[in-house]
């Protein structure tokens, strides 16, 4: 095993990418300072209302964040193969537990940012949250669990009612169910934290996190409508999920609404990622945190774009709640059904052919190794929009080869894609 | 006399088919958290669905792909081909709610032959803020089972029922009672919670003593089986104990947890019968984290034990997670133990050759 790490060297074309890192910098250097002064903190998952943690100024870190930022320093592999050497075997997800392997290796040269100080408490949601259930138990603190309610009812169109009809969309029974845990969070949180949850304050920072999602809901409005793409996907997923871990947040408003207007004043340009292009992609799955300059790399050699993917488009859909006299209601419909939503049939293969038919896309790209990904291939193809699996890893980097992964690509393209095109001109 | 303990060995769903067949009603389950009594109280027999391991199931894997897990494939391959379509009713359990996605998607997608569907959402957890919920979970499910089959049970009808499910618990308590004797071996014990769960309550009460007299008691090594799947099918038992050892306790529903007390109707039936599921939910589904890895740590503390098996198959998702503490405790109380990462349904030799190597250094240790 090697601690080495190879540097991704990547086009940065957006301003906003360049003050993300330093934040991020800054960000994890005060972490560590104040959490080694003793100020708690909680290691949460994306599936968890962090709106909470802001509203008691409880410091708080995302374990997917964390993961994805381990691959994107092209760590995974190294910590992936600490995991297993301490027996947590190969076919559990390292999506949200790269930081177990960080833990697990204190003696490493280069912990990335600083390596992941130990939390005050573990929230994390029971399904997916093993690493972070791991961490509780090798730091003895306080653990809780979450627990999504199961649907019956499907929209198709779901995306059309989450913003206004939640309170209808998700069942006012399982809202409850999530409001319930989230009470039982606010109680760790406040012990933690050591003062009491100020819910008109946390009802601002709800209301602040929509105007940070409107936002996102405008880039992609900007995306779907411009003749060609603006700004590049691995930079707009980096932007949106750097933004959204630190949601409700006026620095997290400040940062979208700067996001917002560059990529704006990009498309009033006409400042174009591949001013030839000639085929635009779209991305469906979980994030590439290892390898987001593979994205870019088909520009030159064949006007390929990927103009979308489900994090941008999920801040819009999944995260907007207007009108909730209670802001613990407004959290717990969001969490009724979040991500969730992207994958169950029949409701992840109508988002993924509504969101192909708005960014007009001539094909997709996507990871196979989410449940229900099998209906989203069959919605998309018998829309007309050819498909290809990547069979990799989202951030475990020993499953990752580059000559493979491109050759895929490239024959998807020049077959799959250039004769649909071929076939669509005549 | 336990002819159909035996028959239900061979086919499961003899019994529910013949129900169907004399004019009963059926409630087909999958996954655990559903109270018999709520199916009892309304006359219908209900029955477990478990998935048959080992056959093609290319309608599953044209639906869902075969990145899928086999349970999860040879359960929708079953319904797709009508092999559930005796159920009045077929009630999926919150372990399995993607076989309830799937399948309900499939039936918009214009499959026939399956059963109509009802989603039981029960969390197996004691928290007290999933309370609530869980209790709508039953209500919902009453009154889903109601309609299905017709019939508003009476609370009379549920008291009844109640006394039923008693006596069928009676004699899974005495199964694992056995086995802490050393009567039982742990197949045989698997093979009788399973025949538990497709022949009627009384049947099997009235047959389950007779059967295991029948049995010869096992010998060998005694090991607890701390696993990621419930082994529901015996396969794993089988592949074990073929190494001549007695697997004795399992954290699994169709093992040692299926011993439970008997519940009292009281004057909130539903409310008992949620304590009880409460009290009896196991397995690597358990929340919080805590109360699944309190068995498994009190297990390991037995006295009569000589080691410990752990079964993590490739397909694991969930148990792997615990794997590295748990072994750390068994290691702490200085418990040998051996880890099986092969699925015993595929390669049930290498299993019992594994074990049987572990069994050596027993023999070994022993001796030094």
């Amino acid at each position: 095993m090697s601690g080495e790490r190879q540097r991704p060297e990547r086009v940065t074309q957006l301003q906003v990418s360049h003050s993300l890192r330093a934040h991020q910098r800054q960000w994890y250097a005060d972490l560590q300072a104040r959490v080694a002064d003793g100020e708690p903190y909680i290691l949460t998952s994306p599936i968890a209302p962090h709106e909470i943690f802001e509203a008691l100024d409880l410091l708080y870190i995302t374990d997917a964040w964390y993961s994805g930022l381990v691959a994107a320093r092209r760590q995974s592999a190294h910590f992936s193969n600490v995991m297993s050497a301490h027996g947590y075997h190969d076919g559990l997800r390292r999506y949200m537990a790269l930081g177990l392997g960080v833990v697990l290796d204190p003696d490493h040269p280069d912990k990335p940012w600083g390596g992941l100080p130990r939390a005050s408490a573990v929230v994390t949601t029971n399904e997916g949250g093993g690493g972070a259930a791991e961490l509780a138990r090798m730091w003895g603190i306080p653990y809780l669990g979450l627990d999504q309610p199961a649907m019956r009812v499907m929209h198709p169109e779901w995306w059309s009612m989450q913003r206004r009809q939640w309170e209808d969309y998700d069942e006012t029974d399982r809202i409850d169910m999530m409001a319930a845990q989230f009470e039982e969070v606010v109680r760790l949180a406040e012990r933690v934290a050591g003062r009491k949850l100020d819910r008109d304050r946390l009802a601002g920072i709800v209301d602040r996190v929509n105007r940070q999602e409107e936002h996102f809901d405008a880039i992609r409005r900007i995306i779907v409508d411009s003749p060609k793409l603006p700004a590049r996907l691995g930079e707009v997923m980096s932007q949106t999920m750097g933004i959204q871990w630190h949601r409700g947040s006026q620095w997290a408003l400040d940062q979208a609404a700067a996001f917002h207007a560059e990529v704006k004043a990009l498309a009033d340009a006409e400042a174009w990622v591949c001013p030839n292009e000639r085929h635009r992609l779209m991305y469906v799955g979980a994030g590439l945190w290892q390898k987001l300059d593979f994205f870019d790399s088909f520009e030159d050699s064949h006007g390929v774009v990927f103009v979308r993917s489900n994090y941008l488009s999920i801040a819009s859909d999944g995260y907007l709640r207007y009108g909730a006299r209670d802001p613990i209601r407004a959290l717990a419909s969001r969490y009724t059904v979040l991500a969730k939503q992207m994958w169950i049939p029949p409701l992840g293969g109508a988002w993924a052919v509504h969101e192909a038919r708005e960014h007009r896309v001539s094909g997709a790209l996507q990871l196979d190794s989410n449940r229900g990904i099998a209906f989203i291939t069959r919605a998309l193809r018998d829309a007309g929009v050819p498909v290809l699996d990547l069979p990799v890893d989202p951030v475990d980097a020993r499953s990752w080869n580059d000559d493979r992964m491109r050759a895929l690509v490239v024959d998807f393209i020049e077959n799959a894609l250039e004769k649909n095109k071929e076939k669509m001109d005549a | 006399m336990a002819e159909s303990i035996n028959m239900a060995a061979v086919d499961r769903m003899a019994a529910a088919r013949a129900a169907k067949a004399a004019g009963r009603a059926v409630v087909a389950v999958v996954g655990p958290g559903v109270p018999i009594e709520l199916v009892l109280a309304c006359g219908a027999m209900p029955v477990r669905i478990v998935a048959d391991a080992g056959g093609a199931t290319p309608a599953a894997d044209d639906l869902v792909g075969t990145a899928e897990s086999a349970e999860m494939r040879a359960l929708i391959e079953q319904a797709l081909g009508g092999g559930l379509a005796f159920a009045d009713l077929l009630v999926i359990t919150r372990p399995h709610e993607w076989l309830y996605y799937y399948l309900k998607e499939a039936v918009r997608l214009g499959a026939e032959g399956v059963p109509p569907l009802h989603m039981h959402d029960l969390v197996p957890s004691a928290e007290a803020s999933l309370r609530a919920y869980n209790r709508q979970r039953l209500e919902r499910l009453a009154e889903a089972v109601a309609r299905a089959i017709g019939v508003v049970p009476t609370s009379a009808a549920l008291e009844r029922a109640i006394a039923v499910a008693n006596r069928r618990r009676a004699a899974l308590r005495d199964v694992q009672r056995r086995r802490d004797a050393g009567l039982l071996g742990g197949a045989d014990a698997v093979a009788m919670i399973a025949a538990s769960h497709v022949l009627g309550p009384e049947t099997f009460a009235d047959q389950a003593e007779a059967w295991v007299e029948g049995l010869s008691p096992p010998s060998g090594p005694r090991l607890l089986l701390l696993a990621s799947d419930p082994a529901e099918d015996g396969a794993l038992h089988r592949a074990i104990e073929a190494a001549g050892v007695v697997v004795v306790a399992e954290d699994s529903e169709w093992g040692a947890r299926a011993a439970t007390p008997d519940i009292a109707a009281g004057d909130d039936p539903l409310d008992a019968l949620l304590d009880d599921l409460h009290a009896i939910a196991c397995g690597p589904d358990v929340s919080p984290r805590s109360a699944r890895l309190a068995w498994a740590e009190a297990a390991m503390a037995r006295d009569d034990i000589a080691g410990v098996v752990f079964a993590v198959p490739p397909g694991d998702r969930r148990f792997g997670w615990d794997y590295p503490g748990l072994r750390d405790r068994a290691a702490g109380l200085g418990l040998p133990q051996l880890l099986l990462r092969d699925d015993p349904r595929a390669d049930p030799a290498s299993v019992t050759a594994a074990v049987a190597g572990f069994v050596a250094t027993l023999g070994r240790e022993a001796a030094a």
